[in-house]
């Protein structure tokens, strides 16, 4: 075309694709008038890409008229033939493809079911929850105040309705051993709002609300099944939350079990208005959920809450909450942190890589192919057989095969899910009736059968263009065709291995950055030591001072069992386990405060004298609690070595004075330096953390820790009589040994880096076995030029020597190229990366090596086995 | 050659199009409502037919343009009279009450 105008290159590939159905005499003219109309079209205003549709319609027709198209079930016919007769190239294309389908297929799905569940129940899509943020600290997900509760749902075109709650811990007795439970308090409205159905009795209502009401209680249907027998009688029966009777009214039915945690529900009593403790602007402790007023959408409604709240919080008298915002999202059946996030953004990453290696190997595989079929295609087109005809039937054999990889990819998806679910820790066990993702399927689907329909169309082309006369002669002389299809062999290999050095690359950053996050020392000897934890109400320990006897007299107590070494009361358990983890953010004392100053974000827990002791670690530097820190003395802290790094501004740390500025405001002393220990989660690098003595700031939520020679079950009796005398009331949860904690925090995090170990391994076996098949067909393919070299006098050696050093050739070239595409590759995916640089170079090296040495051997064996026949046969092969 | 045989609407749509003096494809499908997929093939067969003839369009009118050669199709004499005889045949379809409403298109017959 030589005028201004070119078409998109989507019509121009719809174009190139339904030009094989014409045939060759007509094709010329065919092209001249399309490009013709499709000129035409654009000037008349119409849409080209529309108009470009009937080229294949058109490319039929004048194929049927031409005589040639015995139908496409001949087609087919045909192909299954041609795939039959070549068993290898089939499995090996189809099982590719399946595999790089199945793989992404069920990863997506598990990812999404994991990440992005929506609730089971109707409408669920208008439920909402509203959180406080701050974008500036990167907080977000955080309660929110009673004032912006107000604020928010006084917003009625946006929100229909909302409520508010909060869960706390409390422990269920009466009957059978006490029982710690997540208890939801909640606020007018709550129910209405969720549209929870009940399987049994009521829903909390105004009346339960009332301040001097009698306290209600609804029960989950699963409390209802385990604890209850599921007795229809339950309703009116009395249970003691803490030791406080409260009236059973209702069950909720488990798919509205809302937060999905949940199993108790009782009506905060607040009335119309909360008390003052509860609707102070600094109190954030409440969730809110809403639902979203008819024809509002989500990020609609976030972009007007979350203005509405930096407005308000621009210029807010409390300087620690300056600078706030809120933002609206989806209730979903899970909830995902970032670090989960994460692993599933790789995990992605990773599943495409695979498909992308399989959907390339694949694509080589069928170009190999077709180049060393040109013989047969000649010696059709030599015997009548249109060039429209052969072009369509390997389309036909191209779709045939990605079909069939669907299919089984299918299957694998299908049937490998669930296996592969119970492969992993428990808590995945509920994913297991997950369904695909067919969009997905889709997805994968069309984008394999589309490279496998373009990697075919190619060799197609030029096969069924040859005159037949020159390819005849292509077995007995290197001709100038053979030459060129050498050629092409050549740079698909040498192409093939450079992307697959680019995504093997990324597949192993994506590993080796999640392995580097989950690796982490725990810092201390996790097994014989062993823990539960305790939680005593508050109606019946009301200040410190009780508090602090208690769990002195706890500790003392189960000191004294034998067998047990030594035991401490600490708030956070090491290891990760804990459900509660307090941040704070500290100044050092006389700094001003952000936003003219800078404060350091820690995790804060309580621990005392003994705790070092039990878990067997010692300080870095200064010293650890004693047990002269306490109420009257002077306020002391510890940090660990990453907080020691985040405060270092050069001066001596111990001896100088933080203070948590933003809750507490406290000023304490630095005494000691621990090592890091892992705590609050094993995903990412150490947290920064702050330890406080239990004396100076007790807690009624404790885990308690003993270290002990024995095993659990023999100290178990023991630790449970030693409580149960000193309060019979109290309920011991997760009893068990760190080492348990610790293997149970891994489980999930193993499955997935199970998961991902299997994911690298795949797509290398795909990738090494696609360039050793690539390789060994060339090679087979000179099986005849190297019986000439034989038969002229060259040892198997010079012959090994020249194949395997052009194999190194290629290899070398392609790694070099391939190193170039993953420099910018890992570039690219550094923002997905953590704890890794981007240019890791024991990835980088491990994949060179291992192409390389694969490269070798797919070189090396074939030509070993061409060089060893005889040199008449293998001429005779041909 | 086959013209006896009775046309498709689609036929008698497109010949009807070239028989009001429109010459290309794009023109046909807007004047017709058809899909590129039905108004090229059908070119093709009424050209096989011969109730309409194409012919490329002067190379050099095209390179002064600065745009590729068109194929410009035309009813022929053969066509005109096909055209007739169908539009004919579709006359006979008498005027219609369906659910007791009289079809506009039908409801005077020419």
């Amino acid at each position: 075309m030589r005028g201004a105008w070119r078409p998109s290159w989507l019509v121009r590939l719809i174009l190139a694709l339904a030009s094989g159905l014409v045939p060759a005499r007509r094709r010329r003219d065919w092209r001249r008038q399309w490009d013709g109309d499709l000129e035409h079209a654009r000037r008349a205003g119409g849409r080209p890409l529309r108009v470009a549709l009937g080229a294949f319609a058109h490319g039929f027709y004048l194929r049927r008229e031409e005589g040639m198209m015995r139908g496409f079930l001949g087609d087919v016919r045909q192909s299954i033939r041609a795939l039959v007769r070549r068993p290898g190239f089939s499995i090996l294309t189809v099982l590719t493809l399946a595999v790089g389908i199945g793989a992404a297929t069920a990863v997506y799905s598990l990812s999404e079911a994991a990440l992005f569940r929506a609730l089971p129940i109707p409408g669920a899509d208008r439920l909402v929850g509203v959180t406080s943020t701050h974008p500036v600290r990167g907080w977000a997900g955080m309660s929110v105040s009673y004032p912006d509760f107000v604020d928010f749902s006084s917003r009625s075109d946006l929100l229909s309705s909302a409520s508010f709650y909060r869960d706390v811990e409390r422990d269920l007795s009466g009957g059978g051993e006490p029982w710690r439970l997540l208890v939801t308090q909640v606020h007018k409205g709550f129910f209405e709002t969720l549209g929870s159905n009940m399987v049994l009795g009521r829903a909390l209502d105004d009346g339960d609300q009332a301040p001097d009401a009698e306290p209600t209680v609804v029960l989950s249907e699963d409390l209802w099944r385990s604890r209850f027998g599921a007795d229809r009688d339950v309703l009116g029966a009395t249970v003691r939350l803490d030791g406080v009777p409260h009236t059973v009214v209702g069950v909720v039915q488990r798919e509205h079990q809302l937060p999905v945690m949940s199993q108790v529900w009782v009506p905060l009593q607040f009335g119309d208005t909360p008390p003052d403790w509860a609707a102070a602007r600094s109190n954030h402790t409440w969730r809110v959920v809403a639902r979203l007023a008819d024809g509002v959408d989500v990020t609609y409604a976030s972009d007007q809450i979350g203005a509405m709240a930096r407005t308000f919080y621009a210029d807010v008298e409390d300087e620690r909450d300056r600078g706030m915002a809120a933002e609206v999202a989806p209730l979903r059946a899970a909830t995902v942190n970032s670090a989960e996030k994460n692993i599933f953004l790789m995990m992605g990453v990773a599943v495409f890589l695979v498909l992308a290696i399989a959907c390339m190997n694949a694509s080589g595989l069928m170009m190999t192919h077709l180049s060393g079929r040109g013989r047969e295609l000649s010696l059709r087109t030599a015997l009548g057989a249109g060039q429209g005809r052969i072009v369509g039937q390997l389309l036909v054999e191209s779709l045939l095969l990605a079909l069939l990889g669907g299919v089984l990819g299918t299957v694998l998806a299908t049937f490998g899910l669930d296996p592969l679910i119970r492969l992993g820790p428990p808590e995945m066990s509920e994913f297991l009736d997950i369904q695909l993702n067919g969009m997905v399927l889709a997805g994968a689907l069309g984008i394999s059968i589309l490279a496998k329909l373009l990697a075919g169309l190619l060799p197609a082309l030029r096969a069924s263009r040859t005159s037949p006369a020159e390819a005849m002669k292509d077995g007995s002389v290197q001709s100038g065709e053979a030459r060129s299809s050498h050629r092409l062999r050549r740079g698909l290999v040498v192409a093939e291995v450079a992307v697959s050095v680019m995504l093997l690359t990324g597949a192993g950053l994506t590993i080796r950055s999640f392995q580097a996050q989950i690796t982490g020392d725990p810092g201390f000897d996790p097994e014989g030591v062993v823990s539960f934890a305790v939680r005593i109400p508050a109606t019946r320990y009301e200040d410190g001072d009780q508090i602090r006897s208690f769990y002195a007299d706890a500790v003392r107590r189960v000191a004294a069992v034998p067998g047990i070494q030594s035991v401490s009361a600490a708030s956070v358990l090491p290891l990760g386990v804990s459900s509660v983890n307090i941040y704070r953010a500290f100044i050092f004392e006389g700094a001003p405060r952000p936003p003219e100053g800078v404060d350091y974000g820690a995790l804060w827990a309580e621990i005392d004298a003994n705790y070092l002791g039990a878990l067997g670690i010692s300080p870095v530097r200064g010293r650890g609690f004693t047990e002269d820190d306490a109420t009257g003395t002077e306020p002391v802290i510890l940090v660990n070595e990453a907080m020691a790094a985040a405060l270092d501004d050069g001066d001596e740390l111990l001896g100088r004075r933080i203070r948590s500025h933003y809750d507490e405001d406290l000023p304490r002393t630095i005494v000691g330096i621990l090592p890091n220990v892992q705590m609050g989660g094993l995903m990412g690098p150490p947290r920064p953390t702050v330890f406080v003595p239990t004396a100076q700031s007790p807690r009624r939520a404790m885990v308690v820790l003993a270290r002990t020679d024995m095993g659990l079950t023999a100290i178990l009796p023991g630790i449970r009589q030693a409580m149960s005398e000193l309060d019979g009331d109290v309920a011991l949860e997760g009893i068990r040994t760190l080492g348990e904690s610790h293997r149970m925090g891994l489980g999930g995090v193993r499955f997935i880096m199970g998961l991902f170990a299997a994911f690298g391994f795949m797509a290398l076996i795909v990738a090494v076995s696609g360039i050793y098949g690539q390789v060994a067909y060339s090679v087979s393919q000179r099986r005849r030029e190297i019986g000439v070299r034989m038969a002229m006098g060259a040892s198997s050696g010079s012959v090994q020597k020249t194949v395997v050093m052009e194999g190194t050739r290629l290899a070398a070239v392609g790694i070099l190229l391939g190193g170039g595409l993953a420099l910018g590759f890992a570039k690219l995916l550094s923002s997905a990366l953590f704890g890794l640089p981007w240019l890791d170079l024991p990835t980088f090296g491990a994949v060179g090596g291992t192409l390389g040495v694969s490269m070798l051997l797919a070189s090396w064996i074939p030509a070993r086995r061409a060089s060893v026949v005889d040199p008449m046969e293998a001429l005779r092969a041909e | 050659m086959g013209n006896q045989r009775e046309l498709p609407l689609g036929a008698v749509m497109v010949l009807h199009a070239l028989a009001r003096g429109h010459r290309y494809g794009f023109d046909l499908m807007e004047q017709t409502g058809l899909t590129s997929g039905t108004v090229y093939p059908t070119l093709e067969r009424l050209e096989t037919q011969g109730l309409a003839q194409s012919r490329w369009e002067d190379a050099e009118v095209a390179h002064r343009e600065k745009r590729p050669p068109r194929r410009y199709f035309r009813i022929t004499r053969e066509g005109e009279t096909a055209l007739v005889a169908a539009l004919d045949r579709y006359k006979a379809l008498a005027p219609v009450t369906i659910d007791g409403v009289v079809h506009p298109t039908q409801a005077k017959p020419a």
